[in-house]
């Protein structure tokens, strides 16, 4: 797999994200913000959440720059408060023991398309790398096509086709991104998550039947499984998707390992356990360096060639009704 | 060029970068130096600063939309040379950049979250309750009586008479219930496993399980009637339900993307803790109600010294349970009677 997406063609050089960001300093950012964040009754998330993402941004680097994170924070409080006004009538309305309680949930499946495209070209429009900013086009028809109709028949099928419809919503992501002028191009196959999603769906079988031979261990073995499930099936996905995406003249590749992957998960998951959440900081810090540092993109020439374009606005309402509603969006 | 700052130059139009060296010029000015020899000089008030978070590398803007990339120290202190003025956010950096303050900030953390915990979103969830319609609090009452009825209650196996006897004796008491409540009394029997229990819904309904009636004295079954009535009056149900979700959406807030576990559990544990605030308060209010109507206030601490007994004389550890410990609410009981 890896061997195959190895370009022959010309001497391309293989640059990988390099990501600088350390525990401590991270550390102290965070604690600011959360306490200011509790100071501030929330409001202060807002300025939080820039400056989490302008320091992640910015410790990460291409070929020698480094990306940007542009967001205002008064946008994202805006799109906060519009959100949780969102949410707190969603939950009284489908709470509601009368018809019009299967309105909300009606009305989701509609907007979700839109959700997701104004989260994607938020994200997108606030970030810029050597002063070009990145784009998303999507649109609500192909959204619709890809978000709701593919995972309908993903779950009317019982599941048969929904690596199918994994496939078909990774593919939107890609496709409909923009750097400057540049469009991404996604090849990725029809079957690309079929072998990931078996193999996953197997290891958790296997967890399962572990437990059923072993009753006493079952507590231990179940959520285990199902984390070493999950960790293969984002990890291979998250591979195909980048082996199969090229950005003009340059391809994407990236090289993360199940093992790899499973262990810093567990090892987070317990560290911010039993450090009642101080560890969190460190925990972010080496997911982001493991994801970042085994992708990269293997450059034809040099990253010079990329038109700007005209900078699009763009609001984080988006964005922040997806979080509102714990949408997991995103490669 | 011993004060030069070495970075990258973006223009306006695409991502091609240009080595460059940055210089500040004292008075104002900063200049560009190019690999090839070239200078630009470019007066501070035109340019535009971004300085880096955490150590991240900081960035010029020029007035015509080119950019130059360096290192976030060495950047910052060129900036400052040329005579620049700090960003807006350079207290937010100094704050960030040094661990006492960091300290300082997780002190601060417990004490603010304490503070919002104990004080702020209590005030405000009794503000808003305040000011909810009592119709609305009736219709509440009424679908949640609808859905206990369905799943949770059956009819009562006390005999008539007996009811009826025991709405007559308790009587004062509920009359003495604010006029905005609408006061029912109801005998309904629970499921197995619920025992001796009493429930108030904000509008003024009380239930009283057959186990509870037919196990306590009437002096006792008024001082639980009293102790409901305070939970109704001051729509404890609701103010739970309020404090509860606004403290959801703050702690989501503030811990972010820290996955629903962690993000649950604090909460559920806080939960339980404001329930248990609502107990002692009860308890206090339905000594007093019982001491005004002329009756035996410690009627109620027999009551529950009686459902510990009832319930076996176990309790689990208190953090985890809706009500205090029996021998907590006892002594609160008896510091409230001393005054």
């Amino acid at each position: 797999m890896a061997e195959a997406a190895l370009p022959t063609e010309d001497r391309a050089i293989f640059q990988p994200l390099e990501f600088q960001g350390e525990a401590a300093a991270y550390f102290r950012i965070w604690v600011v913000n959360v306490c200011l964040s509790v100071l501030t009754l929330g409001i202060y998330s807002a300025w939080a959440k820039v400056r989490t993402h302008r320091y992640f941004y910015g410790q990460t680097r291409l070929a020698g720059s480094s990306f940007e994170y542009l967001a205002e924070p008064m946008a994202i409080l805006k799109g906060r408060i519009i959100a949780v006004a969102v949410l707190v009538a969603y939950s009284v309305l489908s709470q509601s023991a009368t018809a019009w309680s299967v309105l909300p949930p009606l009305l989701f499946v509609f907007a979700l398309p839109w959700l997701i495209n104004r989260s994607f070209a938020f994200r997108l429009a606030n970030t810029r790398f050597r002063n070009v900013r990145f784009s998303f086009t999507g649109t609500y028809g192909p959204a619709f096509k890809a978000h709701v109709l593919w995972f309908a028949a993903g779950f009317a099928t019982l599941g048969a086709l929904l690596p199918l419809a994994l496939q078909r919503q990774q593919r939107f992501f890609v496709e409909h991104a923009r750097f400057g002028l540049t469009e991404f191009a996604c090849e990725l196959e029809s079957a690309a998550f079929y072998r990931p999603a078996l193999q996953a769906s197997a290891l958790f079988a296997l967890g399962g039947l572990g437990a059923f031979i072993l009753p006493a261990l079952a507590p231990l073995l179940l959520p285990l499984a199902g984390l070493l499930a999950y960790a293969h099936f984002s990890a291979q996905s998250f591979n195909r998707v980048l082996g199969a995406s090229r950005l003009g003249p340059h391809r994407f590749e990236a090289r993360l390992e199940t093992g790899a992957l499973a262990g810093i998960l567990v090892t987070n998951a317990l560290a911010v356990a039993l450090s009642l959440g101080l560890a969190l900081p460190w925990a972010r810090i080496r997911l982001a360096r493991y994801r970042l540092s085994h992708t990269g993109l293997w450059v034809q020439g040099d990253l010079d060639g990329f038109l700007a374009a005209e900078a699009a606005q763009s609001s984080a309402l988006g964005e922040e009704l997806g979080e509102a509603f714990d949408l997991e969006l995103g490669l | 060029m011993s004060r030069g700052v070495s970075g990258r130059l973006y223009l306006a139009t695409g991502s091609r970068s240009y080595s460059a060296e940055l210089t500040a010029e004292g008075s104002g000015f900063l200049q560009l130096h190019g690999a090839g020899g070239e200078i630009l000089t470019v007066a501070v008030e035109d340019a535009g600063y971004t300085a880096g978070v955490g150590g991240s590398p900081g960035f010029l803007t020029f007035p015509d939309g080119g950019r130059f990339e360096a290192e976030g120290d060495a950047l910052h202190a060129c900036w400052l040379a040329a005579g620049g003025a700090a960003e807006a956010e350079s207290w937010l950096a100094r704050l960030e950049g040094r661990t006492r303050y960091a300290l300082l900030a997780v002190l601060a953390t417990l004490l603010g979250f304490w503070l919002v915990y104990s004080f702020v979103v209590p005030r405000l969830a009794e503000q808003v309750v305040r000011r909810v319609p009592a119709t609305l609090v009736y219709s509440i009452d009424q679908a949640t009586l609808e859905g206990l009825e369905q799943r949770v209650f059956s009819a009562s196996e006390v005999a008539p008479p007996q009811q009826a006897a025991l709405r007559e004796r308790l009587a004062p008491m509920l009359e003495t219930a604010s006029p905005a409540l609408r006061t029912q009394l109801l005998f309904r029997c629970g499921p197995e496993g619920m025992g001796a229990n009493a429930f108030t819904l904000p509008g003024g309904t009380i239930v009283l399980t057959d186990f509870l009636v037919e196990n306590l004295p009437d002096d006792e079954l008024e001082a639980v009637v009293a102790h409901e009535l305070v939970h109704a009056e001051a729509r404890h149900g609701l103010r739970q339900a309020l404090q509860l979700s606004t403290l959801a959406v703050l702690w989501s807030w503030v811990t972010g993307d820290l996955g629903a576990f962690f993000s649950l559990v604090p909460v559920a544990l806080l939960e339980l803790a404001y329930a248990r605030d609502f107990e002692l308060e009860a308890d206090a209010g339905a000594a007093q109600r019982l001491q005004a109507l002329g009756a035996d206030p410690r009627a109620l601490a027999r009551a529950l010294t009686r459902l510990k007994a009832l319930r076996g004389g176990a309790e689990g550890p208190a953090y985890l349970s809706t009500h205090p410990a029996t021998d907590d609410r006892l002594e609160a009981l008896e510091a409230v009677l001393a005054r």
